[in-house]
C-alpha cells in the first residue's frame, strides 16, 4: 500500500428491504471489530443506503475500496463472491456501469444495489470513474457480494444470508491482505492528469 | 383525443408521471402533473406521542429530513409551550441553512446541470452527473464538494448525515462545541469560492437558455416565503408575506399558525399530491410559488454582502420580480451562497456555543403550527393533540404542494411549445420533464436506489389504444 493511502470499505444497500441490506451488515460488522482485524485498524468504513457522486471524494483519497453488496446473482443465497472491478480507464457499455434498458432491479452483473438510476446514485465502478475523472486518482476496487433471495420490504437478513455475513467479512480481509502482498497501493491513472483543485496521483 | 404519458419523470426527488393531451388536431390541450405514490404520514402519526413527531416526521424525506425536523419541531415547541432558549433558536438556523446548501447543491450540479451544461437534446445516456464530470470537471467538483459542505455540518451538529435526532422539541438535544464550530468555519471559504465560481459560469452562460427562460414556466403568479421583521430572507422562522408578480404585497407579517386562513388545499382525481392556492383569490386563480424564485421577489434583500451583491445584478437582469421557473435555478445559486454566508455570521457569535440550548416542559396545548422554510419552499406542520400528548390529527402543507399549480401549468406551457402531435423528440420531453426539476420538487424521496429509470411515452387515441411507444433507449 503506497504511503498515506488507507482502506475504504463501503457496504451499502436498503436495509428496509430485507437481504438487500446485507451490505451494510457486513459492514457494521467489520467496524464493530476493526480493532481485532489485521489490516482493518486503520481502515475507513462506510455503511449507506446508496451510492451517491459525494462518495467519489472518500474514495479518491483511498488505496484500496472494498465495496460490499447484494447480489441477485442466481447463485445459491449465501454465496460469497469477490472481484476486483475494472481500471478507471475501461470504458463499460455504458458510463454508469448499468445495463440500458435493463430489468428494473437488477443491475451490473446482477448486484441489486448498483443504482443504475446514474442520478443521484452511481455504481461502484462508476464511483472509481468519477473519482479519477474528478480528482485524478483512483484506488484499486474490489466488489464483495453476498448472493441473495429475500428482497421484499421488510428488516433483517433471511437466516442463510445472515450466516454468511462473517463469511464476507472474512473476504474484505482476504481482499485487504491481499492487496497489502501486492502493494498495489492506489495507483495513478496512467496518463491522467492531476485537475485543477483535485488531488494529483 | 389523445394522450403522451411520461412515466416516471426523472431525476427528480421521488415517482410521478406526465400526461400531455393531445386534441384531434394533433395540438396539446392540456397536460397534467402526476403524483403517483401515497405518503400516509398524516395518517401513521396518529396515535403517537407528540415527542416521536419530530424524528418520525424527519422519515418523510431522506434529502431534506432536517427541514422537517425544524417544523416539526417547532410545532411541539407549541403543544409544550415552550420558549426555545435563544442559542437553540439560532443552532436550529444553522442546520436548516446547512441542509438548504446540501440539497440545492444536489438540484442544481447533479440534477439539472446536466441539461444546462450538455444541452437540452444531448444524448440522454451521457445526461448525468458522469457526463458532466467528462466535460466540466470543475463544475461537479464543485456540486460534489458543496453537498458534502452541507452534509459535514449535518452530521457534525446532528451526530449524522440524514435523519439527524439533533433538533428536540424545546430546542437542540446539545450545545455546540469549540471544535465543532471551528471544523465548520474551516470548510467556509472553500465553499463560498466554489458557490461564486458556480454562479459566475451559470450567468456568464444564460444566454444560452434564452429560449427555454422564455417557456419554462414563464407567467404571472404570486409568490410566497417567509421574511424577517428586516425585510431579509428568514429559512427557520419569520413571518409570511405573499406578493403579486408587480410586487404588491397581498399579504405582510402574516403568522404562519394562521396558515389555513391564507391557503385552500384542492384535491383533483389524477393526483395524490393537493394543490394549494391563496383563498382570496380561490381555485385555481390563487396560483403562488414558493422557493428561491419566490424567496427572491419576496424579501427586501437577503441580508449578507456577497448574497445581496448577486441578488442586485440578478434583478438588474431580470427584473424585480422574474416570473420564468427557469430562473430557479439562479436564484438556488444565490440561495447557497446566502446560506453559506449566514452560517459564516451565526457561528461567528460567541453566543452560539451557549449551554442553554433546550427548554423542557408537559403537554400545556392541544393544537401547534410549525413552520420552516425547506429547499423547495415553505413547510407547515400542524398537530392536534390529546390532553397526554397523544397525536390525534396532523395536517403537512409541502413546498410541492404550493407550487402544484405552478408546475402543472408549467407544463402545459413547456408542451405546446415543445410538442406537436405524436411526432415527438426525445429532447422535447426531456424539456418538460426539465420544467418540473426547475421546481426541484419532493415527492417521497430517500431510498429508491434501484432500477434504471427509463421514460416512456404512450401516445393513446381515444379509444384508449397506444399508437405509439417511445422510450428514451429505443425511441
Amino acid at each position: 500500500m503506497a504511503a498515506g493511502t488507507h482502506v475504504l470499505v463501503v457496504g451499502y444497500g436498503n436495509v428496509l428491504r430485507g437481504d438487500d441490506g446485507v451490505g451494510q451488515e457486513v459492514a457494521e460488522a467489520i467496524w464493530l471489530q476493526r480493532d481485532r482485524l489485521p489490516g482493518l485498524a486503520r481502515a475507513r468504513v462506510i455503511w449507506v443506503t446508496q451510492l451517491t457522486p459525494e462518495l467519489a471524494l472518500d474514495v479518491s483519497d483511498a488505496g484500496l475500496a472494498v465495496f460490499v453488496d447484494a447480489a441477485c446473482d442466481g447463485r445459491p443465497v449465501g454465496s460469497v463472491s469477490v472481484e476486483v472491478l475494472p481500471g478507471p480507464s475501461v470504458e463499460p457499455a455504458d458510463k454508469c456501469g448499468a445495463e440500458p434498458g435493463g430489468p428494473a432491479v437488477v443491475a451490473e452483473g446482477g448486484r441489486l444495489s448498483s443504482g443504475a438510476g446514474c442520478w443521484q446514485d452511481v455504481s461502484a465502478a462508476g464511483l472509481l470513474r468519477l473519482a479519477a475523472e474528478l480528482f485524478g486518482r483512483a484506488p484499486v476496487g474490489v466488489m464483495v457480494t453476498v448472493s441473495v433471495a429475500c428482497t421484499g420490504a421488510g428488516e433483517g437478513l433471511s437466516p442463510l444470508v445472515s450466516a454468511a455475513v462473517p463469511r464476507a467479512v472474512a473476504a474484505v480481509r482476504m481482499a485487504i491482505a491481499a492487496s497489502l502482498r501486492r502493494d498495489g497501493g492506489a495507483r495513478p491513472l496512467s496518463g491522467a492528469r492531476p485537475a485543477a483543485g483535485g488531488r494529483g496521483a | 383525443m389523445s394522450e403522451i404519458i411520461i412515466e416516471p419523470v426523472t431525476r427528480i426527488e421521488g415517482h410521478a408521471k406526465i400526461t400531455i393531451f393531445l386534441d384531434d388536431a394533433g395540438e396539446v390541450r392540456d397536460a397534467h402533473f402526476h403524483v403517483t405514490q401515497v405518503r400516509g404520514f398524516e395518517r401513521i402519526a396518529q396515535g403517537r406521542p407528540v415527542h416521536e413527531m419530530p424524528s418520525l416526521m424527519a422519515r418523510i424525506c431522506g434529502i431534506c429530513p432536517v427541514s422537517h425536523l425544524v417544523a416539526s419541531a417547532k410545532a411541539c415547541d407549541e403543544v409544550l409551550g415552550v420558549s426555545v432558549p435563544p442559542v437553540a433558536v439560532r443552532l436550529r438556523r444553522v442546520i436548516n441553512l446547512a441542509q438548504i446548501v446540501q440539497s440545492h447543491a444536489l438540484s442544481f450540479f447533479h440534477l439539472s446541470s446536466p441539461d444546462l451544461l450538455l444541452g437540452f437534446d444531448s444524448d440522454p445516456a451521457a445526461r448525468n452527473i458522469t457526463g458532466v464530470a467528462e466535460h466540466a470537471p470543475e463544475l461537479a467538483r464543485d456540486g460534489i464538494a458543496l453537498r458534502k459542505f452541507g452534509q459535514q455540518i449535518i452530521e457534525r451538529l446532528g451526530g449524522k448525515r440524514v435523519h439527524p435526532a439533533w433538533v428536540v422539541p424545546g430546542g437542540v438535544s446539545a450545545p455546540l462545541q469549540p471544535d465543532q464550530r471551528d471544523a465548520i468555519l474551516a470548510t467556509i471559504p472553500d465553499a463560498r469560492a466554489r458557490a461564486i465560481r458556480a454562479l459566475n459560469w451559470f450567468k456568464a452562460n444564460l444566454a444560452d437558455w434564452a429560449e427555454e427562460a422564455a417557456r419554462f414556466g414563464s407567467f404571472p403568479s404570486l409568490y410566497m416565503g417567509l421574511v424577517h421583521e428586516t425585510g431579509n430572507a428568514a429559512y427557520s422562522d419569520g413571518e409570511l408575506r405573499i406578493v403579486d408578480q408587480r410586487g404588491k404585497r397581498l399579504l405582510d407579517g402574516g403568522d404562519p399558525k394562521r396558515y389555513e386562513e391564507y391557503f385552500g388545499e384542492s384535491v383533483e382525481p389524477w393526483s395524490y399530491l393537493k394543490s394549494t392556492y391563496y383563498k382570496p383569490m380561490g381555485y385555481p386563480e390563487g396560483i403562488y410559488r414558493v422557493g428561491p424564485l419566490a424567496r427572491l421577489n419576496v424579501v427586501d434583500q437577503l441580508g449578507t454582502e456577497a448574497a445581496d451583491q448577486e441578488l442586485a445584478e440578478y434583478r438588474a437582469r431580470l427584473g424585480r420580480y422574474p416570473n420564468s421557473s427557469f430562473h430557479y435555478h439562479w436564484a438556488r445559486l444565490i440561495e447557497i451562497v446566502h446560506c453559506i454566508d449566514m452560517v459564516e455570521e451565526l457561528l461567528a457569535d460567541p453566543d452560539i456555543l451557549g449551554s442553554d440550548v433546550r427548554a423542557r416542559a408537559a403537554i400545556n396545548r392541544t393544537e401547534g403550527v410549525g413552520v420552516s422554510e425547506a429547499p423547495r419552499g415553505t413547510l407547515f406542520h400542524h398537530y392536534k393533540v390529546d390532553q397526554d400528548g397523544i397525536v390525534q390529527w396532523v395536517n403537512l402543507v409541502i413546498a410541492t404542494g404550493h407550487n402544484n399549480l405552478a408546475m402543472n401549468r408549467s407544463v402545459a406551457q413547456v408542451a405546446k411549445h415543445y410538442v406537436k402531435g405524436a411526432d415527438v423528440r426525445e429532447g422535447a420531453l426531456n424539456r418538460v420533464e426539465a420544467v418540473i426539476r426547475t421546481y426541484d420538487p419532493c415527492l417521497s424521496c430517500s431510498t429508491h436506489a434501484v432500477g434504471q429509470m427509463p421514460m416512456e411515452v404512450d401516445i393513446v387515441d381515444p379509444d384508449g389504444a397506444v399508437v405509439r411507444r417511445l422510450s428514451r433507449d429505443g425511441g
